[in-house]
Protein backbone atom coordinates (compact mmCIF):
# COMPACT_ATOMS: atom_id res chain seq x y z
CA UNK A 1 0.00 0.00 0.00
CA UNK A 2 2.52 2.56 0.60
CA UNK A 3 3.37 2.14 -3.36
CA UNK A 4 0.06 4.12 -3.83
CA UNK A 5 1.05 6.60 -1.48
CA UNK A 6 4.43 7.51 -2.86
CA UNK A 7 2.75 7.48 -5.88
CA UNK A 8 0.01 10.18 -5.13
CA UNK A 9 2.77 12.35 -3.91
CA UNK A 10 4.62 11.72 -6.76
CA UNK A 11 1.47 13.14 -8.65
CA UNK A 12 0.92 16.07 -6.60
CA UNK A 13 4.70 17.21 -7.31
CA UNK A 14 3.83 16.19 -11.16
CA UNK A 15 0.86 18.42 -11.24
CA UNK A 16 2.31 21.12 -9.85
CA UNK A 17 5.27 20.96 -11.95
CA UNK A 18 3.05 20.97 -14.82
CA UNK A 19 0.46 24.20 -13.73
CA UNK A 20 3.90 25.91 -13.81
CA UNK A 21 5.71 25.35 -17.29
CA UNK A 22 3.81 25.87 -20.30
CA UNK A 23 4.25 22.82 -23.29
CA UNK A 24 4.52 20.72 -19.90
CA UNK A 25 1.63 18.10 -19.84
CA UNK A 26 0.48 16.13 -17.24
CA UNK A 27 -1.70 12.67 -17.70
CA UNK A 28 -2.07 9.48 -16.14
CA UNK A 29 -3.74 6.05 -16.03
CA UNK A 30 -4.94 3.69 -13.99
CA UNK A 31 -6.93 0.39 -12.85
CA UNK A 32 -8.59 -0.53 -9.42
CA UNK A 33 -8.66 -4.76 -10.12
CA UNK A 34 -10.04 -7.54 -8.26
CA UNK A 35 -9.10 -11.50 -8.79
CA UNK A 36 -10.38 -14.23 -7.99
CA UNK A 37 -8.26 -17.27 -8.40
CA UNK A 38 -9.92 -20.89 -7.68
CA UNK A 39 -6.68 -23.08 -7.59
CA UNK A 40 -4.88 -23.46 -3.73
CA UNK A 41 -1.60 -24.32 -6.29
CA UNK A 42 -1.03 -21.42 -8.80
CA UNK A 43 -0.41 -17.96 -8.10
CA UNK A 44 -1.55 -15.61 -10.83
CA UNK A 45 0.53 -12.43 -12.03
CA UNK A 46 0.08 -10.48 -15.34
CA UNK A 47 3.75 -10.89 -15.61
CA UNK A 48 6.72 -12.06 -14.07
CA UNK A 49 7.86 -8.55 -12.68
CA UNK A 50 4.52 -9.27 -10.32
CA UNK A 51 3.91 -10.53 -7.29
CA UNK A 52 1.47 -13.53 -7.78
CA UNK A 53 -1.87 -13.50 -6.20
CA UNK A 54 -2.98 -16.57 -4.77
CA UNK A 55 -6.12 -18.55 -3.83
CA UNK A 56 -9.05 -16.22 -3.25
CA UNK A 57 -10.15 -12.84 -4.09
CA UNK A 58 -6.69 -10.05 -4.04
CA UNK A 59 -6.85 -6.47 -5.59
CA UNK A 60 -3.58 -6.35 -5.82
CA UNK A 61 -2.87 -8.12 -9.44
CA UNK A 62 -4.22 -5.75 -11.36
CA UNK A 63 -4.46 -2.65 -9.41
CA UNK A 64 -2.16 0.05 -10.58
CA UNK A 65 -1.47 3.60 -11.53
CA UNK A 66 0.46 5.35 -14.09
CA UNK A 67 1.37 9.21 -14.38
CA UNK A 68 3.27 10.73 -17.54
CA UNK A 69 4.88 13.98 -18.23
CA UNK A 70 5.36 14.86 -21.50
CA UNK A 71 7.34 17.51 -22.00
CA UNK A 72 7.44 19.72 -25.27
CA UNK A 73 11.27 21.26 -25.56
CA UNK A 74 11.30 22.91 -28.93
CA UNK A 75 9.59 22.19 -31.94
CA UNK A 76 11.12 19.39 -32.72
CA UNK A 77 12.61 17.69 -29.18
CA UNK A 78 10.33 16.55 -26.30
CA UNK A 79 10.79 14.67 -23.14
CA UNK A 80 8.13 11.79 -21.93
CA UNK A 81 8.31 10.12 -18.59
CA UNK A 82 6.37 7.51 -17.31
CA UNK A 83 5.70 6.19 -13.83
CA UNK A 84 3.94 2.77 -13.11
CA UNK A 85 3.32 1.68 -9.79
CA UNK A 86 2.42 -2.00 -8.89
CA UNK A 87 2.66 -4.68 -6.87
CA UNK A 88 6.06 -5.16 -8.33
CA UNK A 89 8.35 -7.84 -7.00
CA UNK A 90 11.44 -5.37 -6.77
CA UNK A 91 10.69 -2.18 -4.44
CA UNK A 92 13.39 0.20 -5.66
CA UNK A 93 11.46 3.38 -6.19
CA UNK A 94 13.56 3.57 -9.89
CA UNK A 95 11.72 0.31 -10.62
CA UNK A 96 8.78 1.99 -11.23
CA UNK A 97 10.03 4.70 -13.84
CA UNK A 98 8.66 3.07 -16.81
CA UNK A 99 10.15 5.30 -19.60
CA UNK A 100 12.45 7.97 -19.46
CA UNK A 101 13.41 9.46 -22.80
CA UNK A 102 14.68 12.28 -24.85
CA UNK A 103 13.34 12.47 -28.49
CA UNK A 104 13.83 13.99 -31.90
CA UNK A 105 11.60 14.49 -34.50
CA UNK A 106 13.13 16.44 -37.13
CA UNK A 107 9.48 16.38 -39.38
CA UNK A 108 7.00 14.10 -39.89
CA UNK A 109 9.21 10.96 -40.75
CA UNK A 110 11.44 10.31 -38.45
CA UNK A 111 11.60 9.69 -35.25
CA UNK A 112 14.69 9.07 -32.71
CA UNK A 113 14.58 8.20 -28.87
CA UNK A 114 17.32 7.95 -26.33
CA UNK A 115 16.44 6.97 -23.09
CA UNK A 116 14.74 4.48 -20.72
CA UNK A 117 11.86 3.14 -23.39
CA UNK A 118 9.09 0.39 -24.08
CA UNK A 119 10.16 -2.17 -26.75
CA UNK A 120 7.73 -1.78 -28.79
CA UNK A 121 7.77 -5.85 -29.99
CA UNK A 122 4.05 -7.43 -29.63
CA UNK A 123 1.01 -5.24 -30.36
CA UNK A 124 0.07 -4.20 -26.73
CA UNK A 125 4.00 -3.98 -25.27
CA UNK A 126 4.13 0.00 -25.30
CA UNK A 127 0.91 -0.19 -23.50
CA UNK A 128 0.04 -3.22 -21.81
CA UNK A 129 -0.89 -1.79 -18.34
CA UNK A 130 -3.45 0.99 -19.85
CA UNK A 131 -6.04 -1.32 -19.52
CA UNK A 132 -8.42 1.55 -20.75
CA UNK A 133 -7.19 1.27 -23.96
CA UNK A 134 -7.75 -2.62 -24.80
CA UNK A 135 -11.28 -4.36 -23.94
CA UNK A 136 -9.17 -6.76 -22.07
CA UNK A 137 -9.08 -6.86 -18.43
CA UNK A 138 -4.87 -7.59 -19.53
CA UNK A 139 -2.86 -8.43 -22.21
CA UNK A 140 -3.12 -11.97 -22.81
CA UNK A 141 -0.78 -13.89 -20.37
CA UNK A 142 0.22 -17.11 -22.56
CA UNK A 143 1.47 -14.35 -24.95
CA UNK A 144 2.14 -11.41 -23.19
CA UNK A 145 3.58 -12.40 -19.66
CA UNK A 146 7.03 -13.21 -20.50
CA UNK A 147 7.45 -10.57 -23.51
CA UNK A 148 5.97 -7.90 -21.04
CA UNK A 149 8.52 -8.84 -17.94
CA UNK A 150 11.37 -7.95 -20.25
CA UNK A 151 10.20 -5.50 -22.83
CA UNK A 152 11.24 -1.95 -21.29
CA UNK A 153 15.39 -1.22 -21.48
CA UNK A 154 17.83 1.13 -21.49
CA UNK A 155 18.71 2.69 -25.25
CA UNK A 156 17.92 4.25 -27.99
CA UNK A 157 15.89 3.59 -31.20
CA UNK A 158 15.02 4.80 -34.55
CA UNK A 159 11.11 5.23 -36.09
CA UNK A 160 10.29 5.54 -39.43
CA UNK A 161 6.78 6.22 -41.09
CA UNK A 162 5.46 7.37 -44.19
CA UNK A 163 2.15 7.29 -45.98
CA UNK A 164 1.72 4.73 -48.61
CA UNK A 165 -1.98 5.93 -50.13
CA UNK A 166 -3.84 5.99 -47.90
CA UNK A 167 -1.82 3.31 -45.67
CA UNK A 168 1.02 3.89 -43.16
CA UNK A 169 3.54 2.53 -42.74
CA UNK A 170 5.93 2.56 -39.85
CA UNK A 171 9.29 0.63 -39.25
CA UNK A 172 11.35 1.01 -35.91
CA UNK A 173 14.60 -0.30 -35.22
CA UNK A 174 15.72 -0.82 -31.11
CA UNK A 175 19.17 -1.69 -29.45
CA UNK A 176 19.88 -1.37 -25.77
CA UNK A 177 19.95 -3.20 -22.89
CA UNK A 178 17.96 -4.07 -19.62
CA UNK A 179 18.12 -5.71 -16.21
CA UNK A 180 15.59 -6.91 -14.49
CA UNK A 181 13.85 -9.22 -11.29
CA UNK A 182 11.82 -11.43 -11.46
CA UNK A 183 9.32 -13.97 -9.86
CA UNK A 184 9.80 -17.33 -11.40
CA UNK A 185 7.54 -20.37 -11.01
CA UNK A 186 9.48 -21.65 -7.88
CA UNK A 187 12.08 -18.79 -7.19
CA UNK A 188 12.87 -14.76 -7.73
CA UNK A 189 15.16 -15.34 -10.69
CA UNK A 190 17.15 -11.85 -11.74
CA UNK A 191 17.79 -11.58 -15.58
CA UNK A 192 20.48 -9.14 -17.78
CA UNK A 193 19.85 -8.54 -21.61
CA UNK A 194 22.73 -7.64 -23.20
CA UNK A 195 23.18 -6.40 -27.16
CA UNK A 196 19.38 -6.39 -27.43
CA UNK A 197 18.05 -5.85 -31.28
CA UNK A 198 14.81 -5.03 -31.87
CA UNK A 199 12.95 -4.57 -35.34
CA UNK A 200 9.20 -3.66 -35.87
CA UNK A 201 7.21 -3.15 -39.05
CA UNK A 202 3.71 -2.28 -39.16
CA UNK A 203 1.19 -1.70 -42.17
CA UNK A 204 -2.51 0.22 -41.01
CA UNK A 205 -5.33 1.51 -42.76
CA UNK A 206 -8.48 3.04 -41.03
CA UNK A 207 -9.95 -0.15 -39.55
CA UNK A 208 -6.73 -2.61 -39.49
CA UNK A 209 -3.20 -3.42 -38.60
CA UNK A 210 -0.84 -5.82 -39.58
CA UNK A 211 2.40 -5.84 -37.83
CA UNK A 212 5.83 -8.27 -38.05
CA UNK A 213 8.00 -8.03 -35.25
CA UNK A 214 11.72 -9.77 -34.43
CA UNK A 215 13.99 -9.34 -31.97
CA UNK A 216 17.35 -10.90 -30.19
CA UNK A 217 19.47 -10.58 -27.02
CA UNK A 218 22.09 -11.63 -25.14
CA UNK A 219 20.54 -13.17 -21.91
CA UNK A 220 21.75 -13.68 -18.21
CA UNK A 221 20.56 -14.81 -15.23
CA UNK A 222 20.83 -16.17 -11.55
CA UNK A 223 19.13 -17.44 -9.16
CA UNK A 224 19.86 -19.67 -6.11
CA UNK A 225 18.68 -22.87 -7.19
CA UNK A 226 20.54 -22.81 -10.40
CA UNK A 227 23.52 -21.77 -8.94
CA UNK A 228 23.40 -24.63 -6.19
CA UNK A 229 22.91 -27.02 -8.77
CA UNK A 230 25.77 -25.26 -11.43
CA UNK A 231 28.19 -25.49 -8.05
CA UNK A 232 27.55 -29.71 -7.50
CA UNK A 233 27.23 -30.65 -11.30
CA UNK A 234 31.06 -28.67 -11.31
CA UNK A 235 32.05 -30.12 -8.46
CA UNK A 236 31.20 -33.78 -9.44
CA UNK A 237 34.89 -35.77 -10.53
CA UNK A 238 35.11 -36.16 -14.06
CA UNK A 239 35.56 -40.07 -13.62
CA UNK A 240 32.25 -40.59 -12.08
CA UNK A 241 30.01 -38.69 -14.37
CA UNK A 242 31.85 -37.11 -17.53
CA UNK A 243 28.87 -35.16 -19.13
CA UNK A 244 28.62 -33.32 -15.65
CA UNK A 245 30.50 -30.40 -17.14
CA UNK A 246 28.81 -30.23 -20.06
CA UNK A 247 25.31 -30.36 -18.60
CA UNK A 248 26.49 -27.60 -16.31
CA UNK A 249 27.42 -25.31 -19.55
CA UNK A 250 24.14 -25.97 -20.89
CA UNK A 251 22.44 -24.74 -17.37
CA UNK A 252 24.15 -21.88 -17.14
CA UNK A 253 22.75 -18.75 -17.92
CA UNK A 254 25.44 -16.60 -19.32
CA UNK A 255 25.53 -14.26 -22.63
CA UNK A 256 22.54 -17.03 -24.02
CA UNK A 257 21.09 -15.97 -27.44
CA UNK A 258 17.10 -15.78 -27.08
CA UNK A 259 15.42 -14.95 -30.39
CA UNK A 260 11.95 -13.48 -30.61
CA UNK A 261 9.23 -12.95 -33.31
CA UNK A 262 5.93 -12.33 -33.67
CA UNK A 263 3.27 -11.55 -35.82
CA UNK A 264 0.14 -9.57 -35.29
CA UNK A 265 -3.54 -8.81 -36.69
CA UNK A 266 -5.84 -6.37 -35.85
CA UNK A 267 -9.42 -4.99 -37.05
CA UNK A 268 -11.99 -2.76 -36.06
CA UNK A 269 -14.34 -1.29 -37.73
CA UNK A 270 -16.44 0.35 -34.77
CA UNK A 271 -18.73 -2.75 -34.08
CA UNK A 272 -16.40 -5.57 -34.53
CA UNK A 273 -13.15 -6.03 -33.02
CA UNK A 274 -11.09 -9.14 -34.52
CA UNK A 275 -7.01 -9.31 -32.87
CA UNK A 276 -4.85 -12.00 -33.39
CA UNK A 277 -1.02 -12.41 -32.43
CA UNK A 278 1.52 -15.57 -32.95
CA UNK A 279 4.82 -15.71 -31.73
CA UNK A 280 7.75 -17.76 -31.69
CA UNK A 281 10.85 -17.63 -28.94
CA UNK A 282 13.79 -19.26 -29.62
CA UNK A 283 16.52 -19.70 -26.73
CA UNK A 284 19.75 -21.38 -26.62
CA UNK A 285 19.40 -21.73 -22.82
CA UNK A 286 18.38 -25.30 -21.58
CA UNK A 287 16.13 -23.34 -18.81
CA UNK A 288 13.80 -21.38 -21.43
CA UNK A 289 13.21 -23.91 -24.00
CA UNK A 290 11.58 -22.79 -27.14
CA UNK A 291 8.30 -22.03 -27.51
CA UNK A 292 5.14 -20.89 -29.46
CA UNK A 293 2.11 -19.21 -28.28
CA UNK A 294 -1.02 -17.06 -29.93
CA UNK A 295 -4.36 -16.27 -29.23
CA UNK A 296 -7.70 -14.97 -31.12
CA UNK A 297 -9.98 -12.29 -29.82
CA UNK A 298 -12.91 -11.49 -31.20
CA UNK A 299 -15.44 -8.60 -29.73
CA UNK A 300 -18.44 -6.85 -30.70
CA UNK A 301 -19.40 -3.50 -29.68
CA UNK A 302 -23.52 -2.67 -28.83
CA UNK A 303 -23.08 0.80 -27.81
CA UNK A 304 -20.93 1.14 -24.47
CA UNK A 305 -21.29 -2.26 -24.43
CA UNK A 306 -18.36 -4.65 -25.94
CA UNK A 307 -18.45 -8.20 -25.10
CA UNK A 308 -15.20 -10.62 -26.49
CA UNK A 309 -14.31 -13.90 -26.62
CA UNK A 310 -10.52 -14.87 -26.14
CA UNK A 311 -8.71 -18.44 -27.07
CA UNK A 312 -5.11 -18.65 -26.10
CA UNK A 313 -2.75 -21.04 -26.35
CA UNK A 314 1.22 -21.51 -25.44
CA UNK A 315 3.15 -24.71 -25.82
CA UNK A 316 6.85 -25.47 -26.16
CA UNK A 317 8.10 -26.70 -29.54
CA UNK A 318 9.90 -29.79 -28.54
CA UNK A 319 9.99 -32.29 -25.45
CA UNK A 320 12.35 -31.24 -22.73
CA UNK A 321 15.67 -33.11 -23.30
CA UNK A 322 16.11 -36.41 -21.01
CA UNK A 323 19.51 -36.64 -19.41
CA UNK A 324 20.83 -40.19 -19.38
CA UNK A 325 21.89 -41.60 -16.11
CA UNK A 326 25.59 -41.65 -15.15
CA UNK A 327 27.00 -44.78 -16.66
CA UNK A 328 29.26 -45.67 -13.42
CA UNK A 329 26.28 -46.29 -11.81
CA UNK A 330 25.98 -49.66 -11.20
CA UNK A 331 29.97 -49.74 -9.87
CA UNK A 332 29.17 -46.92 -7.04
CA UNK A 333 28.54 -47.82 -3.60
CA UNK A 334 25.61 -47.45 -2.39
CA UNK A 335 26.12 -43.39 -1.11
CA UNK A 336 27.94 -41.93 -3.98
CA UNK A 337 25.09 -43.72 -6.10
CA UNK A 338 22.32 -41.82 -4.48
CA UNK A 339 23.98 -38.51 -4.22
CA UNK A 340 24.87 -38.81 -8.36
CA UNK A 341 21.14 -40.15 -8.72
CA UNK A 342 19.56 -36.79 -6.88
CA UNK A 343 21.77 -34.22 -8.67
CA UNK A 344 20.43 -36.52 -11.80
CA UNK A 345 16.68 -35.55 -10.58
CA UNK A 346 17.87 -32.37 -9.66
CA UNK A 347 19.18 -31.46 -13.55
CA UNK A 348 16.38 -33.22 -15.05
CA UNK A 349 14.27 -31.63 -12.95
CA UNK A 350 15.81 -28.06 -13.66
CA UNK A 351 14.83 -28.72 -17.35
CA UNK A 352 11.08 -29.39 -16.09
CA UNK A 353 10.07 -26.37 -14.02
CA UNK A 354 9.91 -23.99 -16.97
CA UNK A 355 7.87 -25.76 -19.34
CA UNK A 356 5.10 -23.90 -20.85
CA UNK A 357 1.87 -25.95 -21.90
CA UNK A 358 -1.48 -24.08 -21.38
CA UNK A 359 -4.71 -22.64 -23.05
CA UNK A 360 -6.81 -20.45 -21.51
CA UNK A 361 -10.65 -19.51 -22.65
CA UNK A 362 -11.89 -15.96 -21.98
CA UNK A 363 -15.29 -14.09 -21.82
CA UNK A 364 -15.82 -10.94 -21.02
CA UNK A 365 -17.74 -7.56 -21.38
CA UNK A 366 -16.63 -3.95 -21.12
CA UNK A 367 -18.80 -0.97 -20.20
CA UNK A 368 -17.76 2.55 -21.13
CA UNK A 369 -20.58 3.78 -18.56
CA UNK A 370 -18.49 7.30 -18.01
CA UNK A 371 -16.32 9.71 -20.30
CA UNK A 372 -12.95 7.96 -19.51
CA UNK A 373 -13.44 5.38 -17.33
CA UNK A 374 -14.59 1.28 -18.19
CA UNK A 375 -15.46 -1.32 -16.30
CA UNK A 376 -14.74 -4.65 -17.03
CA UNK A 377 -15.83 -8.16 -16.34
CA UNK A 378 -13.59 -11.27 -17.55
CA UNK A 379 -13.77 -14.98 -16.56
CA UNK A 380 -10.76 -17.19 -17.86
CA UNK A 381 -10.49 -20.86 -18.05
CA UNK A 382 -6.77 -22.11 -18.15
CA UNK A 383 -5.85 -25.82 -18.71
CA UNK A 384 -2.44 -26.21 -17.78
CA UNK A 385 -0.34 -29.35 -18.42
CA UNK A 386 1.04 -31.10 -15.10
CA UNK A 387 4.63 -30.34 -16.68
CA UNK A 388 4.05 -26.84 -17.81
CA UNK A 389 2.77 -24.65 -15.09
CA UNK A 390 5.52 -22.22 -15.47
CA UNK A 391 3.62 -18.89 -16.30
CA UNK A 392 2.07 -19.64 -12.43
CA UNK A 393 4.06 -19.65 -9.04
CA UNK A 394 3.81 -22.83 -8.07
CA UNK A 395 3.03 -23.56 -4.56
CA UNK A 396 4.07 -26.78 -5.00
CA UNK A 397 6.17 -28.71 -6.85
CA UNK A 398 4.72 -29.26 -10.67
CA UNK A 399 2.47 -32.55 -11.03
CA UNK A 400 -0.46 -31.35 -9.31
CA UNK A 401 -4.01 -31.42 -11.06
CA UNK A 402 -4.23 -27.72 -12.76
CA UNK A 403 -7.43 -26.26 -14.30
CA UNK A 404 -7.67 -22.42 -13.05
CA UNK A 405 -10.72 -20.14 -13.04
CA UNK A 406 -10.16 -16.33 -12.61
CA UNK A 407 -12.51 -13.87 -12.26
CA UNK A 408 -11.61 -10.19 -12.39
CA UNK A 409 -13.68 -7.48 -12.06
CA UNK A 410 -11.64 -3.74 -13.04
CA UNK A 411 -12.11 -0.33 -13.57
CA UNK A 412 -9.93 1.53 -16.01
CA UNK A 413 -9.53 5.06 -16.29
CA UNK A 414 -7.37 8.29 -17.52
CA UNK A 415 -7.08 11.48 -16.79
CA UNK B 1 -53.68 15.43 -50.12
CA UNK B 2 -53.42 14.41 -46.06
CA UNK B 3 -51.60 11.62 -47.85
CA UNK B 4 -49.45 13.57 -49.68
CA UNK B 5 -48.81 16.19 -46.73
CA UNK B 6 -47.53 13.47 -44.80
CA UNK B 7 -45.73 11.70 -47.74
CA UNK B 8 -43.73 14.92 -48.57
CA UNK B 9 -43.33 15.61 -44.62
CA UNK B 10 -41.55 12.18 -44.29
CA UNK B 11 -39.72 12.88 -47.51
CA UNK B 12 -38.37 15.94 -45.74
CA UNK B 13 -37.46 14.30 -42.80
CA UNK B 14 -35.33 11.25 -44.87
CA UNK B 15 -33.47 13.63 -46.87
CA UNK B 16 -33.18 16.64 -44.34
CA UNK B 17 -32.79 15.10 -41.20
CA UNK B 18 -30.64 18.07 -39.77
CA UNK B 19 -30.80 21.74 -40.50
CA UNK B 20 -28.37 23.37 -43.17
CA UNK B 21 -26.31 25.24 -40.08
CA UNK B 22 -26.00 22.16 -38.30
CA UNK B 23 -23.14 21.36 -40.75
CA UNK B 24 -19.67 21.01 -38.70
CA UNK B 25 -16.78 23.08 -39.69
CA UNK B 26 -13.23 22.53 -39.64
CA UNK B 27 -11.51 25.22 -39.30
CA UNK B 28 -8.22 27.17 -38.91
CA UNK B 29 -6.56 30.68 -38.17
CA UNK B 30 -7.25 33.17 -40.80
CA UNK B 31 -3.57 33.68 -41.38
CA UNK B 32 -2.89 30.15 -42.20
CA UNK B 33 -2.28 29.35 -46.27
CA UNK B 34 -3.87 26.33 -46.28
CA UNK B 35 -7.26 26.46 -48.54
CA UNK B 36 -8.86 23.12 -48.03
CA UNK B 37 -8.21 19.61 -46.73
CA UNK B 38 -9.27 16.15 -47.53
CA UNK B 39 -11.43 13.95 -45.28
CA UNK B 40 -8.54 11.87 -44.99
CA UNK B 41 -6.09 14.47 -44.26
CA UNK B 42 -8.82 16.09 -41.74
CA UNK B 43 -8.45 12.50 -40.34
CA UNK B 44 -4.69 11.96 -40.02
CA UNK B 45 -4.63 15.56 -38.91
CA UNK B 46 -7.08 14.80 -35.66
CA UNK B 47 -6.53 11.58 -35.28
CA UNK B 48 -2.71 12.00 -34.22
CA UNK B 49 -1.25 10.27 -37.59
CA UNK B 50 -0.04 13.78 -38.78
CA UNK B 51 1.79 16.55 -37.19
CA UNK B 52 2.21 18.80 -39.84
CA UNK B 53 -0.26 20.42 -42.39
CA UNK B 54 -0.12 19.04 -46.43
CA UNK B 55 2.21 22.32 -46.64
CA UNK B 56 4.43 21.02 -43.82
CA UNK B 57 4.04 23.68 -41.83
CA UNK B 58 3.69 22.15 -38.09
CA UNK B 59 -0.24 21.80 -36.72
CA UNK B 60 -1.98 22.55 -33.43
CA UNK B 61 -5.08 20.55 -32.98
CA UNK B 62 -7.80 21.90 -30.16
CA UNK B 63 -10.16 19.22 -29.66
CA UNK B 64 -13.37 21.32 -29.04
CA UNK B 65 -14.82 19.90 -25.98
CA UNK B 66 -17.72 23.32 -25.41
CA UNK B 67 -20.47 20.71 -26.19
CA UNK B 68 -20.53 16.91 -25.99
CA UNK B 69 -23.23 16.85 -28.86
CA UNK B 70 -21.21 18.14 -31.58
CA UNK B 71 -18.25 17.19 -30.45
CA UNK B 72 -19.83 12.86 -30.65
CA UNK B 73 -21.21 14.27 -34.19
CA UNK B 74 -17.64 15.40 -35.39
CA UNK B 75 -15.99 12.01 -34.51
CA UNK B 76 -18.79 10.04 -35.70
CA UNK B 77 -18.53 11.81 -38.87
CA UNK B 78 -14.87 11.96 -39.11
CA UNK B 79 -13.77 7.86 -37.86
CA UNK B 80 -17.81 6.74 -37.31
CA UNK B 81 -16.62 6.11 -33.76
CA UNK B 82 -18.18 7.07 -30.56
CA UNK B 83 -16.72 9.17 -28.01
CA UNK B 84 -15.41 6.41 -25.82
CA UNK B 85 -13.93 4.63 -28.24
CA UNK B 86 -11.84 7.97 -29.54
CA UNK B 87 -11.02 8.16 -25.87
CA UNK B 88 -10.06 4.55 -25.89
CA UNK B 89 -7.95 4.89 -28.62
CA UNK B 90 -6.20 8.07 -27.49
CA UNK B 91 -5.03 6.22 -24.31
CA UNK B 92 -3.18 4.06 -26.40
CA UNK B 93 -1.95 6.52 -28.45
CA UNK B 94 -0.85 8.87 -25.54
CA UNK B 95 0.74 5.96 -23.02
CA UNK B 96 2.48 4.61 -25.30
CA UNK B 97 3.78 7.97 -25.81
CA UNK B 98 3.62 8.36 -29.93
CA UNK B 99 1.74 11.08 -29.60
CA UNK B 100 0.39 13.83 -27.38
CA UNK B 101 -3.55 14.03 -27.35
CA UNK B 102 -4.98 17.42 -28.35
CA UNK B 103 -5.55 19.42 -26.04
CA UNK B 104 -9.78 19.86 -25.33
CA UNK B 105 -11.02 23.86 -24.59
CA UNK B 106 -14.44 23.56 -23.00
CA UNK B 107 -15.07 27.34 -23.44
CA UNK B 108 -16.25 28.54 -26.72
CA UNK B 109 -14.47 31.79 -26.41
CA UNK B 110 -11.07 30.52 -25.33
CA UNK B 111 -11.33 28.64 -28.29
CA UNK B 112 -11.61 31.21 -30.16
CA UNK B 113 -8.77 33.40 -28.47
CA UNK B 114 -6.41 29.95 -28.95
CA UNK B 115 -7.17 29.87 -32.59
CA UNK B 116 -6.79 33.72 -32.84
CA UNK B 117 -3.11 33.79 -31.10
CA UNK B 118 -1.79 30.34 -32.78
CA UNK B 119 -1.01 30.22 -36.42
CA UNK B 120 -0.70 26.35 -36.44
CA UNK B 121 -3.99 26.01 -34.80
CA UNK B 122 -6.89 23.66 -36.15
CA UNK B 123 -10.50 22.95 -34.59
CA UNK B 124 -13.91 22.09 -35.63
CA UNK B 125 -17.05 24.49 -34.79
CA UNK B 126 -20.01 24.87 -35.65
CA UNK B 127 -21.61 27.12 -38.18
CA UNK B 128 -22.85 29.67 -35.51
CA UNK B 129 -19.50 29.57 -34.16
CA UNK B 130 -17.57 30.54 -37.25
CA UNK B 131 -15.95 34.13 -36.88
CA UNK B 132 -13.93 36.03 -39.45
CA UNK B 133 -10.60 34.98 -37.93
CA UNK B 134 -11.25 31.80 -38.85
CA UNK B 135 -11.03 30.31 -42.42
CA UNK B 136 -13.03 27.05 -43.07
CA UNK B 137 -11.08 24.26 -44.60
CA UNK B 138 -13.52 21.56 -44.65
CA UNK B 139 -16.93 21.41 -44.27
CA UNK B 140 -18.74 17.66 -43.34
CA UNK B 141 -22.56 17.54 -44.95
CA UNK B 142 -24.88 17.63 -42.27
Amino acid sequence: MHKFVAAGLIGLMFAGWAHAETGVRFSGFGSLGAIYNDSDNLGFHRDYTMDAVGQGWSTAGDTLLGLQLNAEISGSFDAVAQMVFKDRVSNGLSDNLEWLFLRYRPNNNWAFRAGRLGLDLYMLTEYRDVGYAYSWVRPIPEFYNLISSISRYEGADITYRRDIGELNFEAKLAFGETDVKLEGPEQDVLLTLDNILALTLSLSGDDWLVRAAMAQADTSGTNADTNMLLDALRAVPVALWPQAGTLAQEIAFEEMLSRYYALGFQFDDGQWIVQSELGYTKSDWRLLQPYVSGYVSVGRRFDDLTLYAVYAQVENTREAPEIELPASLPYLSEPEKNALLTLHQAAQYSYQASRLAQSTYSLGLRWDFYEDMALKLQWDHSEIDPKGSSLWVRAYPMGHDDRVNLFSVNLSFTF
Amino acid sequence: MKILIISLIAWLLVFFPARADDALYVVVNAKNGIENLSHHEVVDIFMGRDRAFPDGNKVTVFDNSSDTETRALFYRQLVNRSLAQVSSYWARLQFSARVTQPREVDQRQALLELMNSTPSGITFVKSTELDPALKVVYKFDP
